[in-house]
């Protein structure tokens, strides 16, 4: 498994450049409009997308037949791609949250609290967006996950905007709290049951 | 003692099937995989690690089964595939890094040692490897973690003469503690001349033969006569022949028999072997 990650960080490396460019470039952003939101939602999506992109250049490399050949089990590729997801959304969340708390610190236009529920509603935005795109990417690989990734990101937009243009009414500011206390056990059972599913996927895959 | 025995190894595909394969590799020897392209050799080499659920058949490997003690026998097992390896943008320090994680005996040591002998440059990223050098840079790797088998699917395919030469002779090196084997498919049947000790012959999905290079050698031969003398020959014998019109090339199986004493008989190489038994294939019932 730490290998497996190992392999996973190394290769991303040189993206990880691209993406702190562009946190310095939203935060530059950020910190002239004094709204640090935008910067919170890309660089955890960001992030969050990089565990994606470790499956792409697994998948040029034919690197999953290698892997297996070695003392590595299904079991533990999947799961090495949902841990990099997690860890990587994670640090995107850290890493947003201190920048736009120096943000707010210097130009104070909204709350901290206010700013900490909003980066944390894309945290799990992107932990259900991982949960719907990696069995896909099992099941179909990656090339042709890709339009149904869009799918998994506009579909929800599509229905949302549906949902407000009927008149049904917005959950109260409570119910939505009441969602947010609920939402880490519901990332918990997503990522369980993603990769639960994804998993025997993969189990009867022949490589 | 075996470190690997294949029993009746079956696996179907639509348009192609691996029919029974079975054979075993001793301590200490090198066994060549041989067969035209498609004849089932990466698919006996994806049965034999697992990728692939196979139909029926037993796998036994170090005497535990292969699918039982999976990640106990792949820690002692060296594995080179023919189309995948490593990420075209790592550099070989980076793939010491997580193969320290994979192995529990892994040897930094060992692997940077192997890349000097293969003079493999350390500071360019495998992008701008030649195929050669991928090919040593997996072989070095798939030899640092000290494994007792290595299984390696087509290593010496598109590489130069030199570079094949080299990998023969690690190969050789490899085997003389008596403990460790190779099994390695090829269609490049003259490296196996040279240093194989078995051969596994497949064609079409069913096994020909198995069987040592030193009994292939005694048995195998190439009678080169005429009509008359071909027709003294005993049809089960031949595997193969050719017309032509100087008269018969006649591959047989059974060269120490008395009946061909007085025969003219040419030492037959794999190639002769490969080339004639799928031919005589295609003739089949020519023969008259």
């Amino acid at each position: 498994m730490k290998g497996l990650l190992i392999k996973d960080l190394i290769n991303l490396k040189k993206s990880f450049g691209t993406i702190i460019a562009m946190i310095v470039l939203y935060f530059l952003f950020a910190y002239q409009s004094g709204d640090p939101s935008i910067l919170v939602g890309m660089i955890v999506f960001l992030l969050t997308m990089m565990s994606i992109t470790s499956m792409s250049y697994d998948d040029m490399a034919k690197w999953d037949k290698f892997a297996l050949s070695m003392p590595i089990s299904r079991k533990t590729i999947v799961y090495s791609k949902y841990i990099l997801a997690v860890l990587l959304s994670l640090a995107g969340l850290v890493l947003s949250t201190g920048i736009g708390y120096i943000v707010i610190l210097l130009k104070a236009k909204m709350s901290i609290q206010e700013y900490l529920v909003a980066s944390y509603a894309i945290f799990v935005l992107s932990m259900a967006f991982i949960c719907i795109i990696i069995p896909l990417i099992f099941k179909f690989g990656v090339e042709k996950s890709r339009l149904m990734m869009m799918g998994a990101i506009i579909i929800p937009m599509i229905i949302g905007y549906v949902i407000s243009k009927s008149g049904i009414s917005m959950p109260s500011e409570n119910q939505l709290m009441t969602i947010l206390k609920l939402s880490p056990l519901l990332v918990v059972l997503a990522l369980y049951i993603s990769s639960t599913i994804s998993y025997n996927i993969y189990k009867k895959k022949d490589l | 003692m075996d470190i690997l025995k294949a029993e009746n190894l079956t696996k179907h595909y639509s348009g192609f099937s691996l029919n029974k394969i079975s054979f075993n590799l001793p301590k200490g020897s090198i066994m060549g995989l041989i067969g035209e392209n498609g004849a089932g050799k990466t698919t006996t080499i994806k049965l034999l690690l697992n990728l692939i659920k196979k139909d029926s058949g037993k796998i036994t490997i170090f005497g535990l089964d292969n699918i039982k003690h999976e990640m106990k026998i792949k820690q002692d097992i060296g594995v080179v595939l023919d189309e995948s390896s490593f990420h075209d943008n790592l550099k070989p320090k980076d793939i010491s890094t997580f193969m320290g994680n994979i192995y529990d005996k892994w040897d930094n040591k060992k692997f940077f040692d192997y890349l000097n002998i293969f003079n493999l440059p350390q500071n360019k990223i495998l992008k701008d490897y030649s195929k050669g050098m991928k090919m040593k840079l997996s072989i070095a790797a798939a030899l640092s973690h000290n494994p007792k088998l290595l299984i390696l699917d087509e290593p010496t395919g598109g590489l130069d003469p030199v570079v094949r030469s080299e990998i023969l002779d690690i190969f050789m090196d490899f085997i003389q503690d008596d403990e460790k084997s190779i099994l390695f498919s090829t269609h490049v049947t003259s490296d196996l001349d040279k240093i194989a000790d078995y051969i596994t012959f497949i064609h079409k999905g069913n096994l020909v033969f198995t069987e040592s290079n030193d009994e292939i050698n005694d048995n195998y031969g190439i009678i080169k006569c005429g009509i008359n003398e071909f027709n003294k020959i005993d049809r089960k014998d031949i595997l193969g022949h050719r017309k032509n019109k100087f008269g018969y090339e006649v591959l047989i199986n059974n060269k120490q028999n008395s009946i061909y004493r007085d025969f003219i008989i040419d030492p037959a190489n794999l190639e002769d072997i490969m080339l004639y038994h799928i031919r005589g294939d295609i003739n089949e019932g020519s023969v008259d």
